[in-house]
């Protein structure tokens, strides 16, 4: 299946991206992201190309959502049972290997605190508000098409959409 | 407006960052997720839609194969029926039916007769 394997090595990283800004960490990140690409190519392998980026875009936001239920289960029964809810996952070692694309240091420096801050910004934004933002801002998409993939109408994608775009321009708007 | 646009670009503009400078591990543990998944889907693809479960198959061959026997089989007496018909002559005959348990008597002294 090469042209579905050109659409998602073109959507992987944004969609991790989108995953690790959603779950907080890389790991639940990357199994949100496989699953969502296991799912499309196990039901949807078979449509029309043009139709794979809506499509991956509402099955992600479905993973994501999963997600959000079973930690919010765990965590209750972890605290239930006398635990502390999730741990902070160990770094990996391999993200301390240099990318060979990176900038210059003091460049590299900037956008990784903007990046630092404007992910810890979303992350405490309701998870609709942050669906809303993402599909929204960064993969360009319009109301309808966003109301599609979050599976709300497109009166509540434009309430969502707003809150978060002023609660971020209050936290962010001098870090950016 | 035009602040917020600014503010809006300028958010697009760190996300695209972040794609751009994910770190070698996380590409590549992408790169095997995506393989991972078009395998199983290859493999999924092998088995065509429309082939039906190899036991479901058989057992509506069985059926009907018994089926087939069944009708093929099932006994015909026409002896008995013939002979059915016959009584039934018989017994809506005028006459006597002494007369008919006597007919070979008859039939032999007839012949006798002619000859002496």
């Amino acid at each position: 299946m090469p042209a579905l394997d050109r659409f998602l090595a073109g959507v992987e990283r944004r969609a991790f991206v989108i995953a690790r800004v959603a779950t907080g960490n890389a790991d639940d990140a990357h199994d949100v992201v496989q699953d969502a690409m296991l799912q499309l190519v196990r039901s949807y392998a078979d449509r029309g190309e043009q139709e794979w980026g809506p499509l991956f875009h509402t099955i992600l936001q479905s993973r994501i959502s999963d997600w959000r239920r079973r930690t919010k289960v765990r965590n209750r029964l972890r605290v239930w049972f006398g635990g502390k809810g999730d741990e902070e996952d160990e770094a990996n070692p391999l993200q301390k290997l240099p990318d060979s694309r990176s900038p210059d240091p003091p460049t590299q420096l900037r956008d990784k605190q903007a990046m630092t801050e404007l992910e810890a910004a979303l992350g405490r934004l309701p998870p609709r508000q942050q669906q809303a933002f993402m599909l929204r801002v960064w993969e360009g998409l319009d109301v309808a098409q966003t109301a599609r993939a979050m599976g709300c109408s497109e009166g509540s994608v434009k309430t969502h959409y707003s809150r978060a775009v002023h609660t971020l321009r209050e936290q962010l708007e001098d870090h950016l | 407006m035009e602040t917020e646009d600014k503010f809006l670009d300028a958010a697009k503009r760190a996300l695209d960052t972040a794609e751009k400078n994910l770190d070698a591990g996380t590409v590549a543990r992408l790169r095997a997720a995506r393989r991972q998944a078009l395998e199983a889907g290859a493999q999924r693809s092998l088995r065509p839609a429309w082939l039906f479960p190899v036991g479901a198959l058989a057992a509506a061959a069985a059926v009907v194969t018994i089926a087939t026997l069944l009708w093929f089989s099932a006994p015909t007496n026409n002896i008995s029926l013939q002979a059915n018909v016959d009584d039934l002559g018989l017994l809506t005959a005028p006459e006597n039916p002494d007369f008919f348990a006597d007919l070979e008597f008859y039939d032999w002294l007839d012949k006798n007769a002619d000859a002496g």
